[in-house]
């Protein structure tokens, strides 16, 4: 059969065809004006193509015009009469409805160096820089290779003890830019094992990148200027040489380099470390891979562990958090497996699925059960001579638990399941989790590991935090919905049931006989139930980058509990500590913070909650007995920083450097401090102009228009601070902001889209002065003026004319067929 | 590098062989020990007897009684000092095991009792809580019984007979309530004694020989004594521990 598709039906595949391609070839998605921009180009290109030949493009008009003509297609006709103006309406007002979509940032992939770097009192000329440990390792190669390769060995182990102690934060355990911090940052940090990242630059670039990290930047790279730190104020340069050195060997990459023999030595000396690696044992993988976190010999007290909270397991003693086995029994291979396999959540454990095989991982089980100094793994019958000195049993013929927690008798998630779950939680569990389930300790007691490491109960209101226990996490094979629930609810009841081995979590089922459940099966699935319901006390953070100003008729409220506050959407941020400036911190407990905002015509004001578990005030009641042995107690203090007026733009996006902005673009700094019971000080708001990294910041105590209101309950600040938008109420006209302080710091115009950042101080968790959590930059929102004549009224005036025109044109060429149709009869 | 692994190897090797010479197991004799010595003494406190430390109960103040002096160092009028734990750790036999078959732990007024509790291996026992509030009974223990469990009022925990196999120190602690402390002392030998409220102790039926005493108090720490015991005789072994 000669099949053809006709002209007019080639054209309209060939568009369909270029628009799947443009929309699905190009990860993760193009942005609408480039669609648009290659869409008109395609139509173009089409319209030539079938209008360049006469007959060509008869055929092509011919379906167009039977449709408009035919007496027979007179339904088609009326379909496409009124299709063609309402879909031409509906595009009107998707253009013109008001967008809350964000200023878009583009971003150079690899901004250009300068040509020359002042760094360490020197001058590097970028062009020709080389890495002097590589340049040192080929010489050595040339006459001496063992020497070559020990002098590598040593300068990628001093680089690895460099990375694991200032990098992998961000960078992550797997180089793969995941690490634990890195979801609170924006931009995200890179990606070394991405191909694309370090394997495509030389290593002076990386030098350059690292050296003056994210103030470095030029203009051009903004969207860039990211929170990595300035290095060469922390790093020597040898250390950065080395790290620059261990990224390559950890990523089997070879740098990019213009002699093509030095890049076949070097391609030759990678070749070489991939064959071996590939061959490593899990003893190998565990001191390549494990080590840096979990110490040589599996005590968790690698080079990385003193910046860790929760600290890296100790695997000497047996005592390992998750498990499905029973209280009184050591975890089973699949809880160990998948904690390797999938991570923790919100730790620095990641998954390793990304690097290590299956078998690779079962390899890791065996090796840390060999690091275990205290008869877990040894079997029953095994014999002191079958131990060392230092406890560790020498055969291989590891138990291997089998039995599991049963998790029978499931009660579904309702409303009673819930309401009898809280009554058995204030009973059992209030005292660690707190009232309202934030992990706030009410009994004042200090609570530590088996270690003797502080720790603190989980906050139950957050299950992104939840390690294991989520089902939503990559380890959940089941579907959405009420499945993935009811897993979740089942992985709470055995954490209840069995306890988390090592820390104060007990188990609540009875094992042996003679002994009776501390909480009995129903309780404990009610308890679940409870447990599970407590996620809805805030949204998480990730869902929203914007804070959605509301806009009230009248007073704003002076209350933090005002009813009020519930027509604000609720939008929340990751809080990470700040890591890129001394003196920093690294084991932060506060982790999020959640706002809302609400304006009038004069001023904005928002509401910020932290859920934190102690009210650090010095000599307060409960908190004094809480904070570490060995750090001073301080307040805790809360802030919001905005750029100054001039100091911003959104087209294109011009923000702030990360945490206290920079000489071009100066910022200004709410901050609300919870003050002290003893001696007794009342809580402090100052406002602090903040112009750049290294910059004093200046205080203004008194005399400015801020006002605040602090309040802590059950595991959670609530601060309400509130400010003239720097407008004055009778005319629209931009005025003093207050007659204190001058000119307006900023003015909150409606429709504007402005960046907004967000710090907080854990008084008991020896948080002061630059030692803070914080957020990179987001938007706030005052939402434009809705124009309702235009928003609706030029859809509908689109729709009609098109409607009219089409009609017109249907009745021409009706008119011209009968007319044909008369001449030829 | 080669002849470093064969180094490491060999001293491994020699390692295995010590530990398991001196791992070896204690064994009782049958018709008891001849010629048996005995060694006796008082442990004191160095300096001036000084006031125990207060404990502050700030939660179930109701069922738990209020502040409490701790029991964790109490010492009596002319400085002896209780629950110091004295053993014999390098007897390879002797006499038979004298110690209690069961043990019972309590909890009462959110205090253990005993404050140390003295068993061989294999010993069976219960926790019980003896008060109007649950306790969660947390151990640290190298392994010889790990446990953290919840034990409600009135309800007990149970330490089947072969839970704990192996000799040394388990720490028993209460998260809620952060005073309450407490040690069960696993021994290697039945020559291993607590002194009593005045400091005293005595170990009795030693072979004749010479042995190292190990004591050791919670507080204290650890130190160690050389006896030479003889047959028929006591012999006098004071120690001064200091703070």
């Amino acid at each position: 059969m000669n099949f053809r598709v006709s002209a007019f039906w080639q054209a309209a595949i060939a568009l369909a065809g270029a628009w799947l391609i443009f929309n699905w070839a190009f990860p993760p998605f193009m942005p609408r004006s480039v669609m648009i921009t290659y869409m008109i180009i395609t139509v173009i290109g089409v319209m030539l193509y079938f209008s360049g030949d006469e007959q060509r493009w008869t055929e092509f008009k011919a379906p167009i015009i039977a449709t408009l003509q035919d007496e027979n297609k007179w339904a088609l006709r009326w379909v496409l009469l009124i299709f063609i103006p309402l879909l031409l309406g509906y595009t009107v007002y998707d253009a013109i409805k008001p967008s809350l979509e964000t200023p878009s940032e583009l971003r150079q992939v690899h901004p250009a160096p300068p040509a020359v770097l002042k760094a360490y009192d020197k001058t590097y000329d970028l062009a020709t820089l080389e890495n002097p440990v590589r340049a040192e390792v080929l010489e050595q190669l040339k006459s001496d290779p063992d020497t070559a390769w020990q002098t590598y060995r040593e300068a990628v182990r001093a680089g690895s003890l460099v990375y694991f102690r200032n990098c992998f934060y961000c960078h992550g355990d797997l180089v793969g830019g995941k690490g634990h911090f890195a979801k609170g940052l924006d931009p995200l940090p890179t990606n070394f094992r991405d191909v694309g990242t370090i394997a495509q630059l030389q290593e002076s670039f990386l030098f350059w990148r690292i050296v003056t990290g994210g103030p470095g930047l030029p203009r051009s790279g903004m969207p860039w200027k990211s929170a990595m730190p300035v290095w060469h104020e922390m790093l020597s340069e040898e250390e950065v040489w080395n790290v620059i050195t261990f990224l390559y060997d950890i990523v089997e990459q070879v740098p990019r380099m213009w002699d093509q023999d030095i890049s076949k030595a070097v391609t030759g000396m990678k070749d070489k470390i991939v064959s071996q690696r590939t061959k490593m044992s899990g003893e190998d993988i565990y001191q390549f891979r494990c080590a840096p976190c979990h110490g040589e010999n599996g005590a968790g007290d690698g080079p990385a562990a003193e910046f860790l909270y929760p600290r890296p397991r100790d695997f000497t003693q047996g005592l390992l958090k998750f498990k499905s086995s029973n209280a009184d029994l050591p975890p089973r291979d699949e809880d160990l497996f998948e904690v390797i396999k999938y991570g923790l959540t919100d730790t620095s454990m990641p998954g390793w699925s990304a690097l290590l095989t299956d078998k690779q991982i079962n390899d890791l089980i065996t090796v840390i059960k060999q690091f275990d100094t205290s008869a877990t793994w040894a079997p029953e019958d095994a014999e002191d001579k079958d131990f060392d000195d230092g406890g560790r049993y020498l055969k291989t013929d590891f138990r291997v638990i089998t039995e599991q927690e049963p998790a029978d008798g499931q009660i579904p998630y309702s409303a009673e399941s819930i309401a009898r779950g809280r009554e058995v939680f204030l009973e059992e569990c209030k005292k660690c989790h707190g009232e309202e389930g934030r992990g706030n300790i009410t009994s004042g007691e200090f609570m530590e590991d088996d270690w003797g490491y502080r720790i603190w109960a989980r906050d139950l209101t957050k299950p992104w935090t939840w390690r294991v226990t989520e089902a939503s996490t990559e380890s959940s094979k089941t579907a959405n919905g009420e499945t993935s629930r009811d897993e979740t609810i089942r992985n709470i009841y055995t954490r209840l049931s069995v306890g988390i081995p090592g820390t104060p979590m007990p188990a609540h089922r009875a094992v042996e006989v003679g002994e009776e459940d501390a909480i009995k099966l129903e309780d404990r699935w009610h308890v679940a139930n409870y447990a599970y319901s407590l996620r809805t006390d805030t949204p998480p953070p990730g869902r929203r980058t914007v804070i959605e100003a509301v806009e009230v008729a009248n007073e704003l409220p002076s209350r933090v509990d005002d009813e009020a506050w519930e027509k604000a959407p609720a939008s929340t941020f990751r809080l990470v500590p700040n890591v890129v400036k001394e003196k920093r911190l690294f084991t932060p407990l506060n982790n999020a913070i959640t706002v809302r905002a609400l304006y009038n015509d004069r001023e904005i004001a928002f509401l910020l909650e932290v859920n934190d578990r102690t009210d650090s005030r010095p000599g307060g009641p409960v908190a004094s007995q809480l904070p570490d042995k060995d750090e001073t107690m301080y307040s805790d203090a809360i802030a919001i920083q905005f750029p100054k007026e001039g100091a911003y733009s959104t087209a294109p996006v011009e923000k702030p450097l990360y945490r206290h902005g920079d000489a071009a673009h100066p910022t200004i700094i709410w901050y609300w401090n919870a003050g002290s019971v003893e001696p007794p000080v009342e809580p402090r708001l100052t406002l602090l102009d903040a112009s750049g990294p290294d910059a004093e910041l200046i205080k203004r105590v008194s005399g400015h228009d801020l006002v605040a209101h602090g309040e802590w309950q059950h595991g959670r600040w609530r601060v309400l601070m509130k400010r003239p938008r720097g407008i004055r109420a009778d005319t629209t006209e931009e005025s003093l902001a207050g007659e204190a302080t001058g000119a307006p710091d900023l003015i909150f115009r409606k429709g504007q889209f402005i960046p907004v950042s967000f710090a907080n101080w854990d008084g008991n968790n020896g948080e002061v002065g630059s030692k803070h959590t914080l957020t990179p930059w987001f938007w706030l929102l005052l939402p434009p003026d809705t124009d309702y004549t235009l928003v609706y009224g030029a859809p509908v005036g689109t729709t009609v004319v098109a409607f009219l025109a089409g009609l017109m044109l249907v009745r021409g060429q009706r008119r011209k067929s009968l007319a044909g149709r008369r001449t030829q009869d | 590098m080669k002849e470093v692994r064969w180094i490491i190897l060999a001293l491994s090797c020699l390692f295995v062989f010590g530990a398991n010479l001196a791992a070896a197991q204690y064994k009782a004799l049958e018709g008891g020990v001849k010629n048996a010595g005995m060694v006796s003494g008082r442990i004191t406190l160095d300096g001036p007897a000084r006031p125990p430390e207060i404990l502050k109960v700030d939660e179930d103040v109701e069922a738990c009684g209020g502040d409490r002096p701790s029991n964790q160092l109490v010492v009596n009028g002319s400085g002896g000092i209780k629950n110091v734990v004295l053993s014999i750790e390098n007897v390879k036999s002797g006499k038979d095991w004298d110690f209690a078959e069961e043990f019972t732990f309590d909890q009462k007024k959110c205090t253990f009792v005993p404050r140390i509790l003295l068993i061989r291996p294999k010993t069976a026992g219960v926790v019980v809580n003896s008060d109007s509030v649950g306790h969660n009974f947390h151990t640290i223990s190298k392994g010889i019984y790990n446990i953290n469990k919840k034990i409600q009022p009135g309800s007990k925990l149970v330490v089947a007979k072969n839970k704990i196999r192996r000799s040394g120190k388990i720490r028993a602690k209460c998260d809620i309530h952060s005073w309450m402390g407490g040690y069960w002392i696993v021994a290697k030998t039945p020559y291993t004694v607590l002194s009593d409220k005045d400091g005293n102790f005595s170990i009795s039926d030693v072979p004749p020989g010479t042995y190292t005493v190990k004591i050791w108090h919670e507080k204290l720490g650890e130190s160690e004594q050389q006896v030479v015991i003889k047959a028929g005789e006591t012999t006098k072994m004071d120690a001064v521990l200091k703070l």
